[in-house]
C-alpha cells in the first residue's frame, strides 16, 4: 500500500495534531461489580436463611434489579458467562479476564453453601420476573415435568453452539435486555413481553425453563450445606405452605408405601438405572447424527453455500460477506478443509451434548422411581428460588404477620 | 430406624456437598490460570474492515458506539476530499447537499493553498463508513472505523460483530482500546 497523495508540505507553522481519540473512563466498574456481586450475595443468604423476612429479600431483588439490570445494563451476567467459561476452554487463544470469571465462580460456590440465594436476591431476570407474578397458576405435574427437561437441553445447546464458535445464544437469547437497555428491535421487545406476560399467571418462566444457569445452581443447591426452610419451627403438615408457592415447589410428606409397592418402585429403579447408559449413548449418537444439520449455522459454512448458490446464478447480487471472501487470498480449497475440520469437530462435540441430554432425561426417569422420605412440607431445593412467600404463610413461624404480602 | 435415614441421607449429601466444593474450586483453580486481570473489549480491525455500513444499523445502541477516526498523519489534506464532497459534486460549495456525510459529521477548516484539515465530531458521527469507503477509494485511507469505548455497552457479544461480513471485530484487551492504523 502506498500514498496515493503526497503528504502536504505545510508553509505556514501549522502542526500536524494527533488523532482525535476518546478513551473509555475506566474499567473500575468491573471490579465494582464483583464486589457488589459478593455483598449481595452475602446478603441474600443472611435474609433468606438467619432474617427470614419477605419483605427484604425483595427490596434486595429490587435493587439488584436497579443495578445490575438497569444501572450497568446487563452485560456481564452469570448466565451469560457460561459462554466465555466455555470458549476459555475450547480456544486456547481466548484468555478469560478475572471478573468474568469471578462472576461464573462465586454464586455456584455460595450455592453449595447456602441454597439458590442467587435467584432470590441478586439475579436481575430473577427480579423482574420476581416483579410480575401476579395470578400465579400451577403447571399440572406431567406438564412441568417434561418443560423442566428444557433448561438441560438448552444449556447443551450453548454451550455445543459457544464451544463450536458459532455464537452467544444466551445473550441471543435473552428476554430481558431490551428493557434493562431500554433499547433494541420491535422483535426483541416482542419476545421479552411474552416472557413477561407468562410471567404474570406462570411464576418465572425463564428462571424455570429455559435458564441454564440455573441448572448449574440446582445441582449445587441440591447438597447445600444450609437451605432455605419453610419453618424454623416443628412443622405441623397444615398445608398452607403449599398454596403460597407460585413455582410449585413445595414437597408434600410422602405417603406411607405398603411393602408391594415399595417392592415396585424398587423394580422400576432398578430398571431406570439399567437404562440410563443404554439412553445415554442413543441420544448421544441421534444427536451426532444431527450434527450435520445444526453446523450449516456455523458462519463459515453459510459462506461457503452463498458462494456455490452464487456461482450457479450468476445473476443474482452478491452478497457482502461472499465479496470479502472473494476478494481476500483464501482459496476454495483453504475454506473446504477449514469447514470440513469444523464438521468434524461439530459431530464430536455433537456426541457429548447428546450424551449430556440423555443423561438428564435418564436421571430425571429415574427420579420418578424414587420416593424421597419424609414426613413434613419442605421445599425441593434444586428448584427452590428462596423467595421467602411461603415465610408468612406458615402458622408456626414466630414472624407471622397476619395479612400474606401480595408480592 | 427413621433417625437412621435421616443421617444417611445427610452423610450423602455431605460427601456430595464436599465434592461439589472440590469441583468448583478446582474449576476455579483450572480458569484463574486461564484468566487475565484486564477486560476484554471490541475492537474493528481497519485493515479487515470493507465498510458493508451494518456497524451503523448493528449496534444495540440507537446511535452506533462505531465511529470514524481520523488519522491526520496519514491524511493528504486534499482540497478535493472525497470522502467530504459526494462525488459530482466540483464546485466545491460546502453546502449540505454536497456533502457525503449524512450526518455533516465532518468539519473542514482551510489551513493554507491548497490544504484543508478535516476533523470528525463524535456526537454527530454514527458509523456508517461512507467517508471511508471514499477514502479508501481515491485517498490515503486516513479515515476508518473503530469502536468508542465511551460509548460501547461492551455487550458480551457484540451484535454488529454477529454480522460483520469480513470478520474485522476481534476482542482485544482494554489497556489498548484502539486499533490504529500504522502511517506509511
Amino acid at each position: 500500500m502506498i500514498n496515493r497523495i503526497p503528504r502536504p508540505e505545510f508553509l505556514s507553522d501549522y502542526k500536524i495534531p494527533e488523532t482525535i481519540l476518546e478513551y473509555p473512563s475506566s474499567y473500575i466498574f468491573e471490579y465494582a461489580d464483583v464486589a457488589v456481586l459478593i455483598c449481595a450475595l452475602l446478603l441474600a443468604s443472611y435474609l433468606t436463611l438467619k432474617k427470614r423476612s419477605r419483605k427484604y429479600i425483595f427490596s434486595l431483588s429490587l435493587f439488584s434489579l436497579l443495578y445490575f439490570g438497569f444501572f450497568r445494563e446487563g452485560c456481564i451476567c452469570p448466565v451469560g458467562s457460561i459462554q466465555n467459561v466455555t470458549i476459555a476452554f475450547s480456544h486456547l487463544d481466548y484468555k478469560i479476564p478475572v471478573t468474568v470469571a469471578l462472576f461464573f465462580m462465586i454464586p455456584l460456590l455460595f450455592s453449595l453453601y447456602t441454597g439458590r440465594t442467587f435467584c432470590s436476591g441478586v439475579c436481575p431476570f430473577g427480579a423482574i420476573q420476581d416483579l410480575v407474578i401476579l395470578k400465579p397458576y400451577k403447571i399440572p405435574y406431567p406438564v412441568a415435568g417434561l418443560l423442566s427437561v428444557l433448561p438441560y437441553v438448552y444449556l447443551a445447546f450453548v454451550v455445543y453452539f459457544a464451544a463450536l464458535g458459532v455464537g452467544f445464544y444466551i445473550c441471543r437469547l435473552d428476554p430481558f435486555i431490551p428493557f434493562f437497555r431500554m433499547n433494541g428491535t420491535f422483535n426483541d421487545f416482542i419476545y421479552g413481553s411474552c416472557f413477561i406476560l407468562v410471567g404474570i399467571f406462570i411464576a418465572r418462566p425463564y428462571c424455570r425453563f429455559m435458564c441454564p444457569y440455573g441448572v448449574l445452581l440446582g445441582i449445587f443447591s441440591r447438597v447445600s450445606k444450609n437451605n432455605v426452610k419453610i419453618t424454623t419451627d416443628t412443622c405441623t403438615n397444615c398445608g398452607l405452605c403449599e398454596d403460597a408457592c407460585p413455582s410449585s415447589n413445595i414437597m408434600l410428606p410422602s405417603p406411607e408405601n405398603t411393602k408391594e409397592q415399595n417392592f415396585r418402585q424398587r423394580k422400576k429403579f432398578g430398571l431406570y438405572l439399567i437404562l440410563i447408559p443404554f439412553i445415554t449413548v442413543m441420544s448421544g449418537f441421534i444427536f451426532q447424527s444431527l450434527s450435520q444439520n445444526f453446523s450449516s449455522i456455523h458462519p463459515m459454512i453459510k459462506l461457503e453455500k452463498q458462494i456455490e448458490f452464487e456461482d450457479k446464478n450468476s445473476l443474482i447480487k452478491k452478497t457482502d460477506e461472499s465479496m470479502t471472501f472473494r476478494n481476500s487470498k483464501i482459496t476454495m480449497e483453504q475454506l473446504k478443509a477449514e469447514i470440513k475440520e469444523i464438521v468434524s469437530k461439530f459431530r464430536i462435540y455433537g456426541f457429548y451434548a447428546g450424551a449430556f441430554i440423555g443423561l438428564t432425561i435418564g436421571l430425571k426417569l429415574l427420579g420418578l422411581s424414587l420416593v424421597r422420605r419424609n414426613d413434613e412440607y419442605c421445599p425441593d431445593h434444586q428448584d427452590c428460588f428462596s423467595c421467602g412467600r411461603c415465610f408468612s404463610y406458615c402458622p408456626k413461624d414466630k414472624t407471622t404477620v397476619q395479612k400474606p404480602y401480595l408480592l | 430406624m427413621k433417625k437412621d435415614l435421616v443421617s444417611r441421607r445427610n452423610f450423602i449429601k455431605k460427601c456430595l456437598n464436599t465434592a461439589g466444593t472440590g469441583t468448583v474450586l478446582g474449576l476455579s483453580y483450572a480458569l484463574i490460570k486461564k484468566s487475565i486481570a484486564s477486560e476484554y473489549i471490541w475492537q474493528i480491525d481497519p485493515y479487515k474492515c470493507v465498510q458493508c455500513g451494518r456497524c451503523s444499523t448493528d449496534c444495540v445502541l440507537s446511535q452506533s458506539a462505531v465511529k470514524c477516526v481520523h488519522s491526520f498523519d496519514m491524511c493528504g489534506y486534499c482540497k478535493l476530499c472525497y470522502g467530504y464532497f459526494k462525488p459530482g459534486f466540483y464546485e466545491m460549495e460546502t453546502g449540505a447537499e454536497n456533502q457525503l456525510c449524512p450526518t455533516g459529521a465532518i468539519k473542514r477548516k482551510f489551513i493554507e493553498n491548497p490544504f484543508y484539515e478535516y476533523t470528525i465530531d463524535y456526537d454527530l458521527c454514527i458509523g456508517c463508513g461512507k467517508c471511508v469507503k471514499a477514502c479508501s477509494m481515491f485517498g490515503n485511507r486516513s479515515l476508518y472505523l473503530q469502536v468508542s469505548h465511551k460509548y460501547c455497552l461492551n455487550c458480551n457479544e457484540c451484535s454488529i460483530m454477529k454480522n460483520c461480513p469480513s470478520n474485522a471485530y476481534k476482542r482485544i484487551r482494554s489497556e489498548k482500546a484502539f486499533l490504529l492504523k500504522v502511517p506509511l
